[in-house]
């Protein structure tokens, strides 16, 4: 009787911690997935725009310059005007 | 946003100082990666950086962490998330209550322990307390019924032989009581052991008819008896025991008639097994007053106490000695003002008819002969009543009587004089009657040493041999059983000297 019922409580016990471990399994590797997704998106743009930067430094040869462009066309923009913004300062 | 920043030193110190510092200075150190930190606004975001080589610069793409997690919390996740959290609460709870209720019935099941274990030590006590009270009751009650028995016998007559008659009677009622009490405290300590003996049923059964034939009649009831004719002529039973039963269950069924009859009826159910029915036409029972029919110290109901006397002891020491050997005892069927059958139900073993060990020997007369003449006895006994009547009972047979209360002063005696026979109690002060035996065996003394003793079963002439003893006899002393005793022993004596 008492080892009956112990049985019992240890196997739905085992069940529940399994469930929950699994369970906190796939929501870590789901948050992992999201965030990744997101540094992805950054470092699109980021590499974007050192592209641009490169450019503009090899254009005019001269750090100052180069950030005066810059400086042009530092205002608030998203990253997909980013490219636009920078050429239009870069002419 | 993005934010860039040259790799020289005052850079590196604005950059270690500032907002996003972190991944500022990572970038500028030529590094790349991600990680979470706090913007000019003060708000946490996820931070991306990247060194510029050619220009030593650093920068830094940022998104507010929230934006950031907004596609994991807006899917199926933020269910499971609930449900987890629903699943941990109601767990905890859970575990909570569990380990409540877990607590709790450890602490109830420590106290039912302990409550048990009460209770046992409280029975145990109990037993022992009535074992040693019926002790106590029954030496007095033994010389009473032994000085009343010389009594009756002196017959006297007239009003001091009623009077004594009367004085045996109550004696031996209140003895029939302090003995079932002492077999309650026995069954109730596992202690309670049967003896199969060869005896006649039938015998039996009329011996105890006619044992209870007056009171009967008295009350004015018919008392018969049927016996099956498959009936075997004897069997091996407890006759003690069975005797008990029959006695208790016969007493109770003419104690609540008050007219009609009251019959005894032994059948054959089985091979082997016996029937016992009693059947009266007395008061009978409701269903409420069966239900506390056998259980102990308690009668149908209070009014009965009142009315016919009793210790509602006797139909739950029935049943438990029917238990113990092996049968049963039931109540078969109770109506009220119509009466009472009872059904004993007890295994057997058929006597073998081809070897006759039972012999019915007659009880020799002892009460004028003076059986005993020219036989020292000498009679160990403590209790200065028991000692009187039985050394009275030995001299009245013709015997030359001492009397020691010790152990040590019937060694000192037995070696000194020539005794025919030395009666020796068990229960000694100091030295008990059986380390006494041991010593005289132990010294070469040879003659019979009967043992008296208040506690023996029937035929247990070989553990009492093994001690020491030749024989022994039970308290309290019967006359006849005494004589007989005395005289087996003595005879003997006499036929090895007249040998000789």
């Amino acid at each position: 009787m008492v080892a009956g019922r112990k049985f019992l409580i240890f196997s739905s016990v085992a069940i529940l911690a399994t469930g929950i471990i699994l369970m906190v399994g796939h929501l870590y590797s789901s948050y992992t997935t999201t965030i990744e997704a997101q540094e992805n998106r950054l470092r699109e743009g980021v590499d974007v725009s050192v592209s641009l930067i490169q450019s503009i430094y090899g254009e005019v040869k001269d750090p100052v310059k180069t950030l005066d462009i810059l400086k042009k066309g530092y205002i608030e923009l998203d990253q997909k005007n980013l490219l636009q913004n920078l050429s239009s300062a870069a002419e | 946003m993005w934010k860039g920043g040259r790799r020289d030193e005052t850079s590196i110190n604005i950059a270690a100082h500032g907002p996003l510092a972190k991944p500022l200075q990572a970038a500028l150190e030529g590094k790349e990666g991600s990680l979470r930190a706090l913007d000019y606004n003060g708000r946490e975001v996820l931070a991306f950086y990247h060194p510029i080589p050619d220009l030593g610069w650093g920068i830094v793409s940022k998104m507010d962490i929230d934006k950031a997690q907004e596609s994991f919390f807006s899917t199926g996740e933020r269910f499971i998330l609930l449900l987890l959290a629903v699943v941990g609460c109601i767990w905890l709870i859970f575990f909570k209550f569990a380990r409540g209720l877990q607590r709790e019935l450890n602490q109830t099941q420590l106290r039912l322990k302990l409550a048990r274990s009460k209770a046992e030590n409280a029975n145990e006590a109990k037993s022992k307390f009535i074992a040693n009270v019926s002790h106590e009751i029954r030496t007095p009650l033994a010389a009473i019924l032994g000085f009343s028995e010389f009594l009756v016998k002196l017959d006297f007559g007239g009003r001091v032989t009623k009077y004594s008659q009367r004085i045996q009677e109550n004696a031996t009622h209140l003895k029939g009581i302090v003995d079932d009490l002492l077999d309650l405290s026995k069954v109730e300590a596992g202690q309670l052991e049967f003896e199969a003996v060869e005896f006649s049923l039938k015998e039996q059964i009329k011996t105890t008819l006619s044992t209870m034939k007056k009171q009967a009649q008295a009350k004015g009831i018919a008392l018969t008896s049927l016996f099956d004719p498959l009936l075997p002529e004897r069997v091996r039973l407890d006759s003690k025991r069975f005797n008990q039963i029959i006695f208790n269950l016969l007493g109770n069924a003419i104690k609540f008639t008050s007219s009609g009859s009251v019959q005894i009826k032994l059948m054959i159910a089985e091979v082997n097994l016996l029937q016992v029915e009693i059947a009266d036409t007395g008061c009978g029972m409701d269903v409420e007053q069966q239900r506390r029919l056998f259980k102990p110290f308690s009668q149908g109901d209070r009014s009965i106490s009142r009315k016919f006397g009793g210790t509602g002891l006797g139909l739950h020491l029935s049943r438990k000695l029917a238990e113990g050997m092996g049968g049963n005892l039931i109540l078969k069927e109770s109506y009220p003002d119509k009466g009472s059958t009872f059904l004993l139900t007890l295994p057997f073993e058929a006597a073998d008819p081809k070897t006759n060990n039972w012999v019915e020997k007659p009880r020799p007369d002892t009460g004028t002969e003076l059986v005993l003449s020219g036989n020292k006895v000498l009679v160990v006994e403590d209790s200065p009543d028991l000692q009187e009547i039985c050394a009275d009972i030995l001299k009245d047979a013709g015997a030359s009587v001492h009397c020691v209360d010790t152990g040590r002063k019937a060694i000192q005696l037995a070696a000194a004089g020539n005794f025919d026979l030395i009666f020796m109690d068990i229960q000694l002060p100091g030295m008990s009657g059986i380390e006494a035996t041991r010593e005289l065996r132990q010294g070469g003394y040879e003659g019979p040493i009967v043992a008296l003793t208040a506690h023996a079963l029937k035929n247990q002439k070989q553990n009492f041999e093994q001690m020491g003893f030749s024989d022994y006899v039970t308290k309290p002393y019967d006359w006849h059983d005494l004589i007989e005793k005395s005289q087996q022993f003595c005879q003997k004596k006499n036929i090895v000297v007249g040998d000789q």
